[in-house]
């Protein structure tokens, strides 16, 4: 008896189950009509775009002698880069020998070490809130920030190590490129 | 007591000056660029190219600076890690050229540039997913400049063209 008792309350539950289940669609039928909606998202083409601030256009260094350390001001936040584009970035730098605009053929080579010599200097970066130490430029391309997000910013600022021995009276001219391509995460189109 | 009241008054209005300057740097606005170069697609796709046959394309160069550019165009073959997965070296850099070789843009406009890809031919090269970038820069006297990369992906048929 209480085992008929207890199937009977099992069933009871499940048709109540069922009930419950089927209270939205039979609400949803009582309107009319059932809406399925099924959207499709297609990948915006990519455009990349990259906006370059900086409270200066040059960095006017000035006299310098030979060993000295000259620092950007604001030391780490002198120049930022802004992704203005629809995809996130990967970033790049490199930098160039100095030459001295007005008597061709004088140079400053640009070390790939980190140590100064006789007309050979060195330069590095530090991204604000993100490189734990300064990062040297060469002339050669290499890794700056991977995955700059759409919108996103990155400040940095830089520093320059004279040569140990250069010729005086030069006025000494450099050029850093930021490289910017889709980051490698981003999905193909 | 009138003492106490001061204090009091004068803790809350340093907590909402401390909360004021915190909300303001949280969320004042980045520096707005002093300009930004733009080129379109940043990702350039070129299917079923028989080897030996060519192909254009059309890049997009947006110079939003108060001033005009002189852009000039080049190819760079990424390294492995910087390319997309499972794709190889373009085989040959010198079938790209550009048309024009130089483009100047007056500021906040866009200028077009026609890429011209060409692969060698033979059955090496078939069936295959390349990458190369397509690199625009300006010429300028800015200690900093900027340098944009397009990938292009260039995938190829089984056949070998004539």
């Amino acid at each position: 008896m209480g085992s008929t008792q207890g199937r009977k309350l099992k069933f009871a539950s499940l048709v109540l189950a069922f009930i419950l289940i089927l209270l939205p669609f039979s609400a949803a039928s009582a309107q009319g009509v059932i809406t399925i909606k099924i959207t499709l998202h297609t990948p915006a083409p990519k455009m990349l775009a990259v906006g370059l601030t900086s409270s200066q256009t040059e960095w006017n260094i000035g006299d310098i002698e030979p060993n000295q350390v000259k620092k950007t001001a604001p030391e780490k936040t002198w120049c930022t880069i802004t992704n203005k584009g629809n995809c996130s970035v990967n970033l790049s730098i490199k930098g160039e020998n100095a030459v001295d605009a007005a008597h061709s053929g004088y140079e400053w080579v640009l070390s790939d070490d980190g140590t100064n010599g006789k007309e050979k200097y060195a330069l590095w970066y530090w991204i604000a809130y993100y490189s734990p130490d300064y990062t040297l430029i060469t002339t050669s391309e290499r890794p700056f920030y991977n995955g700059l997000e759409v919108g996103g910013v990155k400040q940095f600022g830089l520093e320059l190590l004279a040569p140990v021995e250069f010729e005086p009276a030069k006025n000494m001219e450099t050029n850093i490129t930021i490289s910017a391509v889709a980051a490698s995460n981003e999905t193909e189109n | 007591m009138k003492q106490k009241t001061n204090l009091t008054t004068r803790l809350i209005l340093a907590f909402f000056i401390a909360f004021a300057v915190v909300v303001i740097l949280f969320f004042a606005p980045p520096p707005t660029p002093r300009y930004y170069l733009g080129i379109f697609p940043a990702e350039a796709r070129v299917s079923d190219l028989v080897p030996g046959n060519e192909t254009q394309l059309e890049l997009t160069i947006y110079n939003n600076d108060a001033v005009p550019h002189n852009f000039t165009f080049s190819t760079y073959n990424p390294q492995p890690e910087e390319r997309r997965a499972n794709r190889s070296a373009f085989p040959d850099s010198g079938g790209i050229s550009f048309s024009p070789e130089e483009l100047e843009i007056a500021n906040n406009s866009e200028g077009k540039v026609e890429v011209n890809i060409t692969l060698p031919p033979g059955q090496e090269y078939a069936g295959r997913d390349y990458e190369i970038w397509l690199g625009t820069t300006t010429q300028s006297a800015a200690l900093v400049t900027v340098r944009l990369y397009s990938r292009l992906l260039v995938s190829t048929s089984g056949g070998e063209g004539s």
